[in-house]
């Protein structure tokens, strides 16, 4: 079991304070404090929150599962024989090896190698080698009772083709927890619920896991280190921009409505950046020039606390799993989808637009080199203090880019949440 | 082509003591249940390499000592989980106080 | 891809050889106008994790459909990417040709390594190549080159083509 923050050996970070200036300041010392980050797990990822896992069209048939992650610990997503989805933590009961080894796969039930003890899809304890002993000796207590060694088992919830898991008892239902904008951003960008994967990305950052999340609640920096959006209009310093903290500053959104007809062109305030690349044409457009599928012109990107990010580019949908490996190491994994709807053009374009993302991507290159970058400073500064003023020194929503007020809005949660 | 095979003399035969026997390919166990014999397939179904026959024997169910996957002895119908599939059941005849099972 | 390679055509084992390590050259140079040079007008150039590749999605970590796709990369490389600078070189090996079908008519091994100016060299990506290869004015061309990485996840970034 878990010892109490009181029992622990004082670390550190228990004995800093946070700036004065509140949320208008971040010190670099949260980016690389190892027993930090296990009270992060504590508090964010493994608590009362939910975390995204997978899709339903993942595991179709009974007995079908994918290993996934909540926050550091191992999960398997997994369809039982009933048609529901279990979530079991892939953590012997036994000795606590790992039961599941693949990322996939369809299974009756799951024998864990070491010591072949054997769960259902739900994870109930079926059964163990030897349990009577073998030749009259060995053999299980008397008393031992399997329905009290079954696998850890996460509360789950489902909705529009997603799978959400907490090990919190105390989380609150999804509803709440989401609360009513991003509820209806999750039903916006997954639609009909029927999902169509199209495949996965995968790349190790070697950052700490908030510099990541930051940076995806970090509307600011878009026009400025991703040349490649603002050279194709994919975002224009007049695009009209909502940034929206909600729920104290637990969610964040960044919506911004775009016109088809100027997508792929330049105003005049663009035109005078620095980034901007004015001899740069593409030779095959159709990676910048996205059809208005949700009928609102609008480009909605959100970040729901504590692990993914849900990305609209234009028609490039894709759900980012931010996996914490260590305080300097975070595995992003990218599942990019569709829907069972989509004709071939519509395809070929998510598949087309993709080359804007992930670990190759013309406009996330930027941030995962500028992020792995970060961490080794972070770490030789501790006591440096990064200042977050821009757009103000409130968690107000702005309708702007020019703005910090998600990352603030992200730093006033994460303070309250973690006594600091 | 089925042929009768000798088993064991019954009084030789122990209640909760099967007798595990192979005929060719075929593994099975002979179990005794009072003045009667019954034999059925001594390969898991669950875990094809364990002997139902090194299990525990409760009365007229065998339990696998892999999983616990039981067995009706008389029948050699799964009982439940893990294992999902029964197990054969080869018929039985003692003459002169001799079981002999035909596979 | 109904285009079959004619006997007369069909290139050599040492041509193939030759091919694949100007490939491999021309890239590790930097040279990326000359790798663009490699392909047909109507290629398919796939970077594709082995996951992706064996579960038959269809998301790649790159992919270029036609010459235009090809000389766009190599366009958004320079002019707008921002990243670290560094070295790449490339180890082709295992090369096998074979007959014909619709399946690749060559495949390679390939490893490529990755050295920044201030820490150690590391392996970024190791998988294979899965050809075809065509004859067009004397030269051989890359109808269609598919790389595919047995990594589970690429570490930071992948910049360069493969």
């Amino acid at each position: 079991m878990n010892t109490t923050v009181s029992e622990a050996p004082v670390s550190t970070w228990q004995a800093r304070r946070w700036p004065q200036e509140r949320e208008a300041r971040i010190p670099a010392w949260i980016y690389s404090d190892p027993l930090l980050f296990q009270r992060e797990m504590e508090v964010f990822h493994h608590g009362p929150t939910w975390n995204f896992v997978g899709l339903e069209c993942e595991v179709p048939a009974a007995g079908a599962y994918k290993r996934s992650w909540v926050g550091t610990k191992s999960v398997l997503m997994v369809r039982d024989e009933e048609g529901g989805i279990q979530v079991l933590e892939n953590r012997c009961a036994h000795r606590g090896a790992p039961i599941c080894w693949e990322n996939k796969g369809v299974v009756k039930d799951f024998t864990c190698p070491y010591h072949h003890w054997n769960y259902d899809l739900c994870g109930n304890l079926q059964g163990l080698p030897f349990l009577r002993g073998a030749m009259g000796k060995g053999g299980m207590p008397r008393d031992f009772r399997k329905d009290q060694h079954g696998l850890r088992r996460l509360r789950v919830a489902t909705r529009r083709g997603l799978v959400w898991a907490t090990f919190g008892d105390a989380t609150p239902d999804l509803e709440s927890y989401m609360g009513e904008e991003i509820l209806a951003l999750l039903d916006r960008t997954l639609g009909s619920g029927r999902l169509r994967l199209l495949g996965y990305n995968r790349q190790l950052l070697p950052c700490n896991w908030k510099l990541y999340l930051e940076n995806s609640r970090d509307p600011y920096h878009a026009t400025l280190l991703h040349s490649f959006f603002l050279t194709f209009g994919l975002l224009r310093t007049d695009t009209a921009f909502r940034a929206v903290p909600t729920l104290g500053g637990r969610h964040a959104i960044m919506a911004s409505t775009y016109s088809a007809a100027t997508a792929g062109t330049q105003n005049e305030v663009t035109k005078q950046l620095a980034s901007l690349k004015t001899d740069f044409v593409l030779q095959d457009m159709d990676v910048v020039k996205p059809v208005d599928e949700f009928g609102d012109s609008s480009m909605i990107n959100f970040s729901v606390l504590p692990s993914v990010f849900f990305q609209q580019h234009g028609n490039s949908l894709a759900i980012r799993h931010i996996i914490p490996k260590s305080e300097s190491s975070t595995e992003l994994s990218w599942t990019h989808y569709g829907f069972a709807e989509d004709d071939p053009a519509m395809h070929e374009r998510r598949i087309k637009q993709a080359n804007l993302m992930g670990p190759a991507g013309y406009v996330a290159v930027d941030d995962s080199e500028v992020l792995a970058q970060m961490q080794p400073v972070a770490e030789s500064a501790p006591d440096s203090v990064q200042v977050v003023e821009m757009g103000g020194r409130d968690v107000a929503a702005q309708e702007t880019m020019v703005t910090e007020a998600l990352i603030r809005g992200f730093y006033a949660y994460y303070r309250e949440k973690m006594g600091l | 082509m089925s042929q009768w095979h000798r088993a064991a003399s019954l009084d030789e035969m122990q209640e909760g003591e099967p007798l595990a026997m192979q005929v060719g390919e075929v593994a099975l166990a002979v179990y005794k249940l009072g003045c009667e014999a019954h034999a059925i397939g001594d390969l898991c179904p669950h875990q094809k390499d364990v002997k139902l026959s090194d299990g525990f024997v409760d009365g007229d169910v065998v339990e696998c000592p892999m999983h616990q996957s039981c067995f009706d002895i008389r029948t050699g119908k799964v009982m439940g989980p893990p294992a999902r599939e029964d197990v054969p059941s080869y018929p039985v005849k003692i003459e002169d106080g001799v079981v002999y099972v035909e596979v | 891809m109904s285009r079959q390679d004619s006997g007369a055509d069909a290139p050599t084992r040492a041509q193939l050889r030759d091919f694949y390590d100007d490939y491999a050259l021309a890239l590790d140079d930097g040279d990326l106008d000359r790798w663009t040079t490699f392909f047909t007008d109507d290629c398919l150039y796939r970077v594709v994790s082995r996951e992706n590749f064996q579960e038959g999605l269809p998301l790649c970590t790159m992919e270029c459909r036609g010459i235009a796709m090809v000389r766009d990369r190599v366009a958004a490389l320079r002019e707008t990417t921002v990243f670290e600078p560094r070295t790449l070189r490339r180890m082709v090996s295992c090369l096998r040709v074979n007959e014909g079908g619709q399946g690749a008519s060559s495949q390679a091994n390939f490893a490529l390594y990755e050295s920044m100016s201030d820490r150690e060299t590391h392996l970024l990506l190791v998988g294979r190549y899965l050809d075809r290869v065509v004859r067009q004015g004397g030269e051989l061309k890359f109808r269609e080159r598919v790389c595919v990485y047995d990594n589970y996840r690429i570490r930071t970034s992948l910049v360069y083509p493969v």
